[in-house]
């Protein structure tokens, strides 16, 4: 199995360029698993069916962040 | 979803606020009639999604607009059509000199509503300790309002925070953010663009009502100081240091709020404790909630500006940020540190984060090893 690292790097790319998804990162979710976190502006049903649940073998977890900016 | 609600929650909070003005009309011909409101909140409804860009733009927009003399609030309300523009209130008439003609594009409604003071509330300003946004006497210590000192276009000033010191060759410097000091790269509103030799100021504009004369000049741009835009590099960094000019700054590296830092680096974990000084929040604490981050981000040409270019970046810190608590704009530069008492360790530099101050807001952070190493520096500290 390839590590997160991996996968964000190898997938980031496309989903960057899915409408509405602003960044990818890898965080822990509350069983202590580790996850993909695609931070979206906002939930929609197109970005639900373009982003799976699953990755490489790690679970996908949508957070909506909101636009990212320069602050 | 919580986008939505927060939208519907700002445009009720503008409908509110128009109400609240024509009911303290004295005049009664100002009342409103049910009806129209009705179908304003109709028509506003319809334009969702204008309403959603316009809040990121005011929000990004508020320092500046808030800096001008005269102005005492600002808010997203309705046209007739239910089309977002953004409402300035002001204490008396106002020249319309320092007035901008739009905010990224969006209608601007001057209302004169005179002074506009708190009923009673806690202390402004940061999460505590010594202001970052206060002037201060030399030497300057870090963690603190700066910026770029002709940094101000379009009808705005603008500025950020500079985060703590590096130094190469023997030489020290300021650091912060490529796009607090070095990003007027038009001549544009100006006439100017950011070029090596110019001063870099304490307090920035932001916090001195737009005039550099009321600020010190700390440190000077030099030539590459920044490192932006670098296109196709997955180690890019938002990243820009100014030479510190002898006896202005405090050499120690000493940051307000947090004192010396240490002069070595640490890499980010999950769940990290951190903290960060900055110019907006001042001194937060919160955790990394991830790391490895992909993110594309839009950076603008000048102060209030077009839009420049797109950097991507890969690699990046991620931390918590709920309601914005930890990082809001202005903060931009602070240098994020390990949540420790004595001499922390750089961790990154902190350039970006949501517009939208909902509970799954996030900050981020380059990571300090790599801006080090593209900038060839090292952190001053013990």
């Amino acid at each position: 199995m390839k590590t997160i690292e991996a996968i964000i790097a190898e997938r980031a790319g496309a989903w960057l360029k899915l409408d509405g998804v602003v960044g990818i990162y890898e965080g822990i979710a509350a069983d202590g698993a580790p996850v993909i976190r695609v931070a979206v502006t906002k939930e929609t049903p197109a970005l639900a069916a373009r982003i799976s649940t699953e990755a490489g073998g790690y679970r996908v977890e949508v957070v909506v962040t909101g636009p990212i900016e320069p602050m | 979803m919580k986008q939505l609600r927060r939208s519907t929650l700002l445009l009720l909070l503008a409908l509110s606020l128009a109400a609240m003005f024509w009911a303290c009309s004295e005049d009664p011909s100002n009342v409103a009639s049910p009806e129209p409101e009705n179908d304003l909140l109709a028509a506003v409804q319809a334009h969702q999604e204008e309403f959603e860009q316009a809040i990121a733009i005011h929000n990004r927009a508020v320092p500046g607009i808030l800096s001008t003399k005269g102005i005492v609030g600002t808010a997203v309300g309705a046209d007739d059509n239910g089309m977002p523009v953004i409402r300035i209130y002001t204490s008396g008439p106002i020249a319309k000199g320092p007035l901008p003609q739009d905010v990224g594009g969006l209608p601007i409604v001057i209302e004169e509503t005179g002074e506009i003071k708190a009923y009673k509330g806690p202390g402004g300003g940061g999460g505590g300790g010594s202001s970052g946004q206060a002037p201060q006497s030399p030497p300057v210590k870090m963690g603190t309002s700066g910026g770029w000192r002709f940094d101000l276009a379009n009808g705005f000033c603008c500025g950020g925070t500079l985060g703590s010191l590096v130094q190469k060759g023997g030489t020290k410097y300021v650091l912060s953010n490529y796009h607090v000091l070095y990003a007027d790269i038009v001549n544009g509103g100006n006439s100017r663009t950011a070029q090596p030799g110019d001063p870099v100021i304490q307090p920035g504009l932001i916090d001195v009502q737009c005039n550099a004369n009321n600020s010190l000049n700390i440190a000077s741009l030099v030539a590459n100081g920044g490192t932006l835009p670098d296109p196709g590099n997955p180690d890019a960094v938002d990243a820009a240091i100014a030479s510190v000019t002898s006896g202005m700054v405090d050499e120690t590296g000493a940051i307000l709020n947090v004192g010396t830092i240490s002069a070595s680096t640490r890499s980010a974990t999950v769940g990290l404790a951190v903290k960060k000084m900055g110019r907006t929040t001042g001194l937060t604490r919160s955790t990394i909630s991830g790391i490895n981050g992909a993110f594309s981000i839009q950076y603008e040409n000048e102060c209030a500006g077009g839009a420049s270019f797109v950097q991507s970046y890969s690699g990046q810190i991620v931390i918590s940020n709920r309601r914005c608590n930890f990082q809001n704009g202005g903060d931009s530069g602070s240098l994020l540190v390990e949540d420790v008492t004595t001499n922390p360790r750089a961790v990154g530099l902190c350039f970006a984060g949501s517009v939208t101050c909902n509970n799954s807001a996030i900050a981020i952070a380059n990571p300090i090893g790599d801006v080090l190493s593209k900038l060839g520096a090292t952190m001053v500290g013990q």
